[in-house]
């Protein structure tokens, strides 16, 4: 599969011709960002993986869109979108997936997973499937959830200070990630890069 | 009577089957033993219509051929497949479901009293808790349990021929008892013919084999009586090839 | 009491009697809405000073407000158009024989009793169930329950009626919760005294009155401190009606510890847009569930929502639809958790065929207040050919500290090697599907009182039949 990395700009309209892994890695700095990306699936027996890692900064705010348009039959998707929110982080994602009339034997599936970290953030997530024909697998989960504070707990009982417990825990929640949805091994240099 | 006819099968283009012939005369039971891959289960589905397979040849059954009919239509004529994946369906009560089945099956009615009678001795055969009526067919069941539901649904259709595919795999001693139990009880009501699809011979031990066929990578390549399973099952496939 | 209730309820519920009613039985106003009109309502009703002004300040909200901006299209409604009727109390019947073939198809197929037949073809103005619905009567009056006509509580329970009346959903709300505010007619008022508990369905006589629904029916519903109920509207058969346009409104007041049910069955006939707002307050530890069945109706638009306002709330939304021919079914459900500790959960099941559209559309807020709050949404959506279409468009807000929110819809078709099994049992294709459809919507129909549930399946059953095969 080949590998794209999408950065410099805030807006991306892509047609796949073939099967492609693109990334996305969020600017840690920012104290604010957007970015879309949108994929027209126009060629049959395209696989593709859109995946969105992101540490998102205290006070920043965020607005991410993914669009996937699956135009023509057999195509697939995967659109994966992880984040971690600091202190009064702000992300609007909206996400949606388009499968039309002749596009059957379509394969398009959406994970959106926010980390909370730190406190008084906001987060509202607009996952859209529209299907217009029967011949498709499709499905989107998303959810936001606060770091386990017993596991905070466990481990400050072993002596880390809040903030190293906190950021441990971060890193198990990407590491999962990493195991879990990305094979390719540059991908997972940069990512692994990233979260360092 | 069920006849195979130079019955070859492909799934996903691939050749899986080539040109079988066997003869199940009405109230024969029969074995049909392979490895793995051997291309049993194939059999098995393509008998029955599974529209992924692409099938060509001869499935002569009650006078007709099978290939030109739907699943149900096979059903009709009396034609019973117990599934080796067996499959989940939430929902579907099972009570509801086998009242289904057997108004499909039978042309005499019977009234919701003796139908629950009808139900109650067929449960007893397979030592079956009459509380199973009001689950979702195999739905949360464990293996053992999936497979005697499906000879339930067999002994609610009562029909002329029974292909069982793997019937007495992850099944206790019991169990494997109380579905040879059905079998038998079937044979003996109906005159129904059996196919049995299995590895091992614990299950034939409790009934009585007229022919036994061997299937290797596709072909049939040994037919005999029931003396091949003891061979088989001292010596392995390879010594019988 | 019984015999006077049943007669005032029967005329409350009268303007709703079927399909092509003859027009001269009815006190029917001029096209359009105009001031006049609402006055003349009031004027007919005997309305207090309050619900004058009330209904006429909607009447100026609904002419300045717009058509929501999203969602299915309304454009076709022709307000101009609509007739706005309140009914007369003498009913003239159409015949028996006069009743389209297919309906009286419909009726024997559901097994619809002939004395509720001739009532929901509007061959009947009353359905005399009058022991029934005594019995059900008397237990409630013994235990300080009011469950009467909306008209009969603004004359006898002014006050309870004023305190609560509109306070939930304001005519300011959206369109059609205005237009319903300026024109509303008929419909439920319950009250269920503190730490009562109605074991029966407040259905049970209803049941066949509740499926006349008004044009624009009105429902207020409070539950008090400690009590539990179950109020049960519509109807699986299929309900005829001379309007295209039915927007009711329906407000319930769950109070502390209090727990009440919603169940809704909706089967208008294809002509219909069905615009409904419905709201429920919870206090704390209250718990509302809303269980909706839409199968009916060109055009359906609704969302039940829980406003969980005090801490330890729930508020649960259950719901199935069935689109077909064209049918927009625009449902789902809005959560909005304003108070710590506040939990809520939608299940939302679809069924598309033969060129209906199913949409979820839904909303879960979980306000900056509303902290340690859990949310789970649960859409299934089921497409049975390439000519249907299913949408899902949730809209999740998050402010609250320590939240739990997830979200998870899937779309499918009926798996083939499911058919095969099943058809391999002797079934055929629409009886298999039928029973994967059935097994599929199962979750939810298995939360309906029996008759509904028994109906719902034999009803699925009969729309299978048309659209597969």
């Amino acid at each position: 599969m080949k590998l794209v990395l999408l950065s410099q700009q805030t807006a991306f309209s892509l047609t796949p011709t073939e099967s492609t892994l693109y990334l996305v890695l969020l600017d840690q700095q920012a104290r604010e960002g957007q970015v879309k990306v949108d994929l027209h699936f126009t060629t049959s027996e395209v696989a593709c993986q859109l995946l969105f890692i992101g540490r998102l900064a205290a006070g920043s705010d965020w607005q991410l869109e993914t669009n996937m348009y699956h135009q023509v039959p057999k195509t697939s998707c995967m659109t994966d979108v992880y984040l971690s929110q600091a202190d009064r982080s702000k992300v609007d994602y909206f996400g949606q997936i388009y499968i039309d009339r002749q596009a059957t034997h379509t394969k398009s599936f959406l994970q959106e997973q926010s980390l909370v970290i730190g406190r008084s953030t906001s987060n509202r997530s607009r996952p859209i499937l529209e299907i217009f024909n029967n011949k498709v697998k499709a499905s989107h989960s998303a959810s936001s959830s606060r770091l386990n504070e017993s596991d905070v707990f466990y481990l400050m009982s072993r002596g880390l200070l809040r903030a190293e417990a906190e950021k441990l825990l971060e890193q198990a929640f990407f590491d999962r990630i990493l195991a879990e949805k990305v094979k390719d091994k540059t991908a997972r240099q940069l990512i692994s890069d990233y979260l360092c | 009577m069920l006849t195979l006819k130079n019955l070859s099968v492909r799934l996903h283009k691939k050749n899986i089957l080539n040109k079988i012939d066997i003869r199940i005369p009405d109230g024969e039971t029969h074995v049909l033993m392979g490895q793995n891959g051997a291309g049993k289960s194939t059999l098995a589905q393509s008998i029955m219509g599974n529209p992924n397979y692409q099938v060509t040849g001869e499935i002569l059954f009650a006078d007709q051929n099978l290939l030109d009919l739907d699943p149900q239509q096979r059903a009709a004529l009396g034609v019973f497949l117990s599934f080796q994946q067996i499959l989940e369906i939430p929902g579907v009560k099972i009570y509801d479901y086998l009242k289904l089945l057997y108004k499909k099956s039978h042309e005499q009615k019977l009234t919701p009293l003796k139908f629950k009678a009808f139900l109650r001795e067929k449960m007893a055969l397979l030592a079956f808790d009459e509380s199973f009526l009001e689950r979702s067919l195999n739905h949360g069941f464990s293996g053992g349990e999936k497979k005697k539901m499906e000879v339930l649904q067999m002994l609610v259709i009562e029909p002329k021929l029974v292909i069982l595919d793997e019937i007495d795999s992850g099944l206790d001693i019991d169990a494997i008892q109380a579905v040879a139990r059905a079998v038998n009880y079937l044979k003996e009501k109906h005159q129904t013919s059996v196919l049995i699809i299995t590895h091992y011979s614990r299950i034939l031990q409790f009934l009585t084999l007229d022919k036994v066929h061997l299937l290797s990578k596709g072909q049939l390549v040994k037919t005999g009586g029931a003396e091949l399973v003891r061979q088989i099952e001292d010596k392995g496939f390879q010594s019988v090839l | 009491m019984a015999k006077a209730t049943i007669k005032q309820l029967n005329d409350a519920y009268a303007s709703k009697f079927g399909f092509a009613m003859p027009e001269k039985s009815v006190v029917s106003f001029d096209f359009g809405l105009s001031s006049e009109i609402i006055a003349a309502i009031s004027d007919h009703k005997q309305e207090p000073e309050w619900m004058r002004t009330f209904r006429q300040r909607s009447l100026q909200t609904f002419v300045k407000m717009p058509l929501p901006k999203w969602g299915p299209s309304l454009a076709e409604i022709d307000f101009e158009q609509i007739r706005y009727y309140i009914k007369d109390t003498e009913v003239e019947q159409r015949s028996w024989d006069e009743v389209p073939t297919e309906i009286k198809q419909t009726f024997d197929r559901l097994g619809v009793p002939q004395a509720e037949r001739e009532f929901l073809a509007g061959v009947k103005a009353q359905y005399n169930s009058e022991v029934a619905y005594s019995s059900l009567q008397k237990e409630l009056d013994e235990q300080g329950v009011i469950f009467c006509s909306m008209e009969e509580a603004l004359q006898k329970h002014a006050d309870l009626f004023q305190e609560y009346f509109g306070k939930l959903v304001p005519a300011s709300d959206n369109k059609f919760a205005a237009l319903n505010s300026a024109a509303w007619s008929g419909g439920s008022f319950v009250y269920i005294p503190k730490n009562t508990h109605v074991k029966r369905p407040l259905q049970s006589y209803f049941r066949i009155n509740a499926a006349r629904m008004g044009q624009f029916e009105r429902t207020l519903i409070i539950a008090d401190e400690g009590s539990s109920a179950h109020y049960v509207e519509g109807c699986t058969a299929p309900v005829y009606s001379e309007y295209s346009l039915h927007a009711a409104v329906v407000e319930v007041f769950v109070k502390r510890n209090a727990r009440f049910r919603y169940t809704t069955i909706q089967n208008w006939s294809g002509n219909i847009y069905n615009l409904v707002t419905k709201r429920a307050q919870v206090l704390a530890d209250g718990v509302m569930e809303w269980v909706d069945g839409n199968l009916g109706a060109k055009t359906t638009m609704k969302y039940p929502s829980c406003y969980l306002a005090e801490e330890g709330a729930y508020g649960e939304m259950l719901s199935v639809a069935y689109a077909k021919n064209q049918q927009i079914q625009d449902t789902g459900a809005k959560m909005i958790h304003l108070a710590p500790n506040t939990a809520s959960k939608i299940v939302a099941k679809s069924v598309s065929v033969a060129g209906g559209q199913s949409n979820y559309r839904g909303l879960v807020h979980v306000t900056k207040a509303a902290t340690n709050s859990k949310s789970k949404v649960e859409c299934d959506a089921l497409i049975l050919d390439g000519q249907s279409g299913t949408s899902t468009y949730p809209d999740m807000r998050i402010l609250g500290e320590n939240a739990i929110v997830e979200h998870e819809a899937s779309v499918s078709e009926i798996e083939e090697d499911k058919l095969f099994y099943l058809m391999s049992r002797g079934l055929d294709k629409t009886e298999a599907m039928t029973l994967l459809v059935a097994g599929f919507i199962e979750p939810i129909v298995k939360e309906l009182p029996l008759e509904y549930a028994v109906e719902l399946n034999r009803l699925i059953e009969l729309e299978m039949e048309g659209s597969v095969g």
